[in-house]
């Protein structure tokens, strides 16, 4: 149960000086375990499951003066020349394909459905087989309506306990929870900024080059120049950068079977800059089992720090080692049913808490520095927006341009 | 050759007394019995007590003292002491005293157990009885006299930390001690979520704190019972005390109805500053947080035989904040706790002799705590309403003789338990859910016996045997034998109707305790305890919070069962002034209560899948020295202490805490010392210290990072792997009494003093929480700076 309430009232009653403060740790993991990343959707495109291990040469530790606790060393490594399938209702197999290291796409054709049940098989190169329990894709409801709010206080910028924050617009939704059966939802959420700088070159020069795809660009080298040198470049077009939610917000309809709900904060998009911007709330349902094991992550990780924290303990998940039950293996595989609502947040009520086209220099604290023209490069070529999961030229989905 | 220079002086003075000529003589008696009280003690001129003479066999007592001023004190056990002034120039004076009772005048003594000796003498071991006053002198924190915490600087009583729910007595959970207010239970024993103890220390006269032998006529819980009493209504004139201090406010009105035969008091104790919150820092604007206590006690003598007392206490809590959303999956925007306990005692005394009396009390109790939260755009608030009822019936006769201490009784106890209704008010969204009504029957019948064989061996045996039901309306699953119980596992459920026993459990609870005298100053004893406990918080936090759900045994919860060894050294030296005490138990619980991953108790109707038992054992030995006389007392003590918690059973290997091995309680603190001394300088000054050392109790470090959803998670292994740093704090007080120096009948009293005197920032716990995809590592602080605080009490 959560009670930051309690804390804050208590810092704040009993003692006036910090109360919560940096502490020093250090800790490795002296074994392997292996950790499984995987949602089937019913959405369209690629869909991925990612397979990792735990490094045991990680060494984790914080200092009595960063709360942060740096690793030395790769947490995870990337479980590579893995066999993985899907198996569609004990039946059907679909085989994945190791596209990046530890990333395991499904055919691209491949989409969800309500209602059938998925499990994931794979065996490591030494041999060892896992499979997850099967997991049914339940159904969501649809989002009825979703509205903004600014929020001056929105999001704790370097720790929740210095009062530091970034403004945000906080996404409320209304619903109605279908009666009869228990729901178990999940909200996520994808925003599309405005990117004008597409490119940093430390200690080198951005050039344009032709391929067989076409032009090209990036940085190259230049040892005259010094080595702290920075260069930025303006995105030759349109460019958007994709943010992706990275909080665990969920919730049970135990209280509430049946009923319609309104209010729920679902998002909070961070103030980057004052630009019209595109969000998608994403409205998964879960699986009684998966809802249980993101609650456990957002007790122990998230919600701790009360007076009354639940003590933490390892999290099984739903994958098993086939010839040794009692294997820890971290992680879910499931499969949840998404309901999308797009929408263009126009940010006309930030009571002047941004200015326009400021993303770059939000994130990186700085303005750009563009590379002035001089006489062996008269022309200072623009960048290319280089589309990837963070970022895309291409006009996105139910984007506008004016209200 | 100081004792000789000593008894110089004293000879001297003596001819200096027949010299000049005071004679007092006078006697002392009971008040009610007006039977004489041999053995009281006289004290002359407070500080310069070598002049302290006794009461003899008849209560008659005669001095002679010189022709000065003189304070004459006498004082009795238990009784009110008698106080005189008497000018210089007065030849000869008597005082024909009646003491009387009803007050909460104890000896000035630290901790005893009735008479200076008898913690060499009583055959019970680990019992302790605590002096109010003392713990008055005593540093607190923000002037207010908090029990349960000093109850911390004896041995073998700690807990997590500063907002710890409770105390953890020989190594048992928090529900495991049982707290009595006049017979009657509280189940929870703090306010504002552990920072005070909800005991009104203004009414309280006596605290006895049993963690070795537990006297029969108490049952219910494992570990320990700490059995306050409260004191009674002045008979003879009207009495007001009070205090003001930065957190609450307190009002005591003691007046007698009639006199001599009926009283009443009313105290109340009130925290309503929190409109000081705002003023310390902005982010406390929307934040509300107040308690109330009120008690009330009338004390009836309707003849000679017979007496009837009622008491009656409510508390109130209430907290709110709307920084968070805090009723989980409820849509809400504020949220508030609140809670509170209404409890009431009848008893009737019937004095059947003098050696017989017969004693029947009617207890009521009921704790029930509220969790709402309001929605954002209508404001109307949706409630989690628990509660906590216990009745009580109880009967025991008392027959005393010479060597030979004999009760017997009988207890009837019914428990009532509303695990929590979902109230939506006019809430479009939340569904009314009702979780169903626990209820269960226990009864119990007990003997006490204590006899002194010879003056080196005595024993107390007692015998309580207890059995319980939990009854209807009730709906009973079945479980596969041998797997976790869950949704998956259930093979058919029984309905019971009301009143009919789903299930029964009981026993025999063996007490034994044997004191063997090696000479008048030294004795060793024994002790062994069974417990049965059928009542308990289930929880998964590192301590109960005020909203933890309370849950009898059923057919899947099996009673928690205890015993205990204890063995003990005593020594007194110096004609008793300084004690040594060495004591050691082992204790072994089964059935304690742990909880599965992700255990969930809100609204759970079959708590029972989310609960799994397993076992405690905790050891320790505890070494205490203390003075317990003259104008510097104190005491000083060391314990070395273990807790351990095993489960393996009941769920999958995969799921057991540990895999299934020992693992240290939350709150297992292996070493620790606790100091206090408190230093009388006149009747107007005293000062007092307390110093209190423990290891650090242990949390759970994480072993590494997964990549996860988009974030970046800790991973655990082991519960419990770490330790927090060490806890240590030095308090001080200084009590100024009367400083006015006019002996008139408004005494003022002030306090001034100091918590966590060197600020040492003692750590309540250590966390990990992700934040923007980094995982960071803090340490909680209470208390972290130093707390100064001027109190002021005053008497009437």
């Amino acid at each position: 149960m959560s009670h930051r309430l309690t804390i804050i009232f208590t810092i704040l009653l009993t003692c006036l000086a910090a109360c919560v403060e940096p502490f020093s740790v250090k800790f490795a993991a002296a074994q392997e375990y292996i950790v499984v990343d995987g949602v089937v959707t019913d959405l369209d495109g690629p869909q991925i499951i990612t397979l990792a291990r735990t490094n045991p040469d990680a060494k984790n530790e914080s200092s009595e003066f960063t709360q942060t606790i740096w690793t030395k060393g790769q947490s995870t490594l990337p479980l590579t020349s893995a066999k993985v399938k899907i198996v569609v209702n004990g039946s059907q197999t679909f085989d994945l394909t190791e596209t990046d290291p530890g990333i395991y796409q499904l055919p691209l054709s491949f989409r969800g459905k309500v209602g059938d049940a998925y499990q994931i098989h794979f065996s490591t190169p030494e041999g060892k087989s896992y499979e997850s329990s099967s997991e049914t894709m339940l159904s969501v409801a649809k989002v009825n309506r979703a509205y903004d709010a600014f929020n001056p206080k929105g999001i704790p910028k370097l720790s929740e306990f210095y009062g530091d924050y970034t403004p945000s617009n906080d996404i409320y939704l209304d619903f109605d929870d279908p009666a009869g059966e228990k729901n178990f939802y999940r909200w996520q959420w994808t925003l599309w900024e405005i990117q004008k700088t597409c490119q940093t070159c430390n200690q080198g020069k951005y050039y344009l080059f032709d391929t067989e795809n076409g032009t090209d660009g990036d940085c190259f080298k230049d040892l005259t120049l010094k080595p702290n040198n920075i260069f930025d470049y303006i995105c030759e077009d349109l460019c958007w950068d994709i943010f992706y939610s990275t909080d665990i917000n969920i919730f049970a309809d135990t209280y509430t079977n049946g009923q319609s709900q309104k209010d729920k904060l679902v998002a909070q998009i961070p103030l980057l800059q004052s630009n019209p911007c595109l969000i998608s709330l994403q409205q998964n349902s879960l699986t009684p089992n998966a809802y249980r094991f993101l609650k456990l992550i957002q007790d122990q990780a998230v919600n701790s720090g009360t007076l009354a924290d639940t003590p933490p303990a390892p999290i099984q998940g739903n994958v098993t080692n086939v010839e040794d039950k009692n294997e820890l293996v971290i992680g879910f595989f499931t499969a949840s049913s998404v309901s999308e609502y797009r929408t263009m947040l126009w940010r006309k009520n930030i009571k002047n808490a941004a200015v326009l086209n400021q993303l770059f220099k939000t994130i990186h604290n700085r303005d750009p520095i563009l590379e002035e023209r001089s006489n062996e490069r008269p022309f200072v070529p623009l960048a290319i927006c280089k589309k990837s999961r963070a970022r895309t030229p291409f006009l996105p989905k139910d984007w506008k341009w004016s209200q | 050759m100081k004792k000789l220079y000593f008894l110089l002086i004293l000879l001297l003075a003596t001819l200096h007394g027949i010299a000049q000529g005071l004679t007092i003589t006078g006697s002392v008696k009971d008040s009610a019995t007006l039977a004489p009280l041999p053995g009281a003690s006289i004290v002359v001129d407070y500080r310069r007590n070598w002049s302290a003479a006794k009461v003899d066999e008849k209560g008659n007592f005669s001095m002679e003292l010189s022709d000065e001023d003189h304070v004459l004190v006498i004082r009795h056990v238990g009784y009110e002491s008698f106080r005189a002034f008497i000018k210089a120039g007065t030849r000869k004076v008597n005082f024909d005293i009646l003491m009387t009772t009803t007050s909460s005048q104890l000896e000035e003594v630290i901790i005893t157990s009735k008479g200076f000796d008898q913690t060499i003498r009583q055959p019970i071991l680990g019992s302790l009885q605590i002096n109010i006053k003392t713990l008055e002198k005593l540093p607190s924190a923000f002037g207010e006299l908090d029990i349960l915490r000093s109850l911390q600087m004896l041995p073998g009583v700690s807990s997590v930390g500063e907002a710890s729910n409770g105390v953890n007595i020989r190594g048992g959970t928090t529900d495991q001690t049982l707290i009595l207010l006049d017979d009657t239970p509280i189940f929870n024993p703090t306010h504002m979520f552990g920072l005070f103890s909800v005991i009104p220390p203004n009414t309280v006269n006596n605290l006895d704190l049993y963690k070795g032998n537990v006297p029969a006529r108490f049952g219910g819980r494992v570990a320990s019972v700490l059995d306050i009493s409260t004191k009674n209504p002045n008979l003879d004139k009207f009495k007001m005390a009070g205090g003001i201090s930065l957190i609450s406010n307190r009002l005591l009105l003691d007046a007698p109805i009639i006199k001599g035969k009926l009283g009443i008091y009313v105290a109340g104790r009130g925290a309503f500053n929190d409109f000081i919150l705002p003023k310390l820092d902005k982010q406390l604007q929307n934040i509300k947080a107040r308690f109330g206590e009120l008690s009330a006690k009338t004390f009836w003598r309707i003849n000679d035989k017979n007496t009837l007392t009622w008491m009656g206490y409510y508390s109130d809590d209430y907290f709110k904040t709307d920084l968070l959303t805090n009723l989980p999956n409820v849509v809400g925007t504020d949220t508030y706790y609140k809670h509170v306990t209404t409890n009431s005692m009848l008893r009737w005394l019937h004095v059947i002799s003098p050696k017989i009396n017969l004693q029947t009390t009617a207890v009521y109790a009921k704790y029930s705590p509220d969790i709402g939260t309001a929605e954002k755009a209508t404001g109307n608030v949706v409630k989690l309403r628990a509660s906590t009822e216990q009745r009580q019936i109880k009967s025991n006769i008392n027959y005393q003789l010479t060597d030979h201490k004999f009760e017997t009784g009988i207890v009837a106890t019914q428990y009532v338990i509303k695990p929590g209704t979902l109230y939506p008010g006019a809430s479009p969204s939340v569904n009314f859910i009702a979780t169903p009504t626990e209820k269960a029957n226990e009864v119990a019948l007990y003997v006490d016996d204590e006899i002194n064989f010879s003056k080196n061996l005595a024993l107390s045996f007692g015998l309580r045997y207890s059995y319980f039901m939990s009854v209807g309306p009730s709906i009973v699953r079945d479980y596969l034998p041998g797997q976790p119980r869950d949704e998956f596992s259930v093979t058919d459920s029984t309905a019971f109707s009301r009143g009919k026993i789903a299930k029964s459990y009981g026993g025999f609870e063996p007490r034994l305790g044997l004191r063997y005298a090696l000479t008048d100053h030294i004795s060793l004893k024994f002790g062994y305890n069974l417990m049965r406990q059928y009542i308990q918080v289930v929880s998964n936090t590192a301590t109960p919070i005020p909203t933890s759900r309370w849950k009898t045994s059923d057919t899947h919860i099996k009673p928690q069962i205890s015993n205990l060894f204890t063995a003990g050294f005593y020594q007194s030296f110096s004609e008793d002034i300084y004690e040594v005490s060495l004591e050691g138990y082992y204790r072994l619980a089964n059935n304690i209560i742990d909880y599965k991953p992700g255990a969930d108790f809100l609204l759970q109707r079959f708590p029972e899948t989310q609960l799994i038992q397993g076992r405690n054992k905790s050891y320790g030995v505890e070494l205490m020295v203390s003075k317990k006389k003259g104008n510097t007392k104190g005491w000083a003590n060391y314990t070395y202490a273990r807790s351990l918690n095993i489960v393996d059973k009941g769920a999958a290997l995969i799921e057991l805490v540990n895999r299934g091995n020992w693992y240290p309680a939350n709150y297992d603190k292996p070493h620790s010392f606790n100091a206090s001394l408190d230093i009388t300088v006149d009747k107007h000054n005293s000062f007092g210290f307390t110093f209190a050392y423990s290891t650090g109790r242990p949390y759970t470090e994480p072993i590494g990072f997964i990549n996860y959803q988009n974030n970046v998670y800790p991973f655990y292994d082991k519960r419990n792997n770490k330790r927090i740093p060490d806890y240590h704090r030095l308090d001080f007080a200084w009590n100024i009494y009367n400083p006015s120096m006019k002996n008139r009948r408004w005494q003022g009293h002030w306090t001034f003093s100091v918590y966590n005197v060197y600020a040492r920032k003692n750590a309540y716990s250590v966390f990990f929480k992700t934040e923007n995809k980094v995982t960071k590592s803090y340490k909680l602080n209470i208390f972290a700076a130093p707390i100064a605080t001027i109190a002021y009490n005053f008497t009437f």
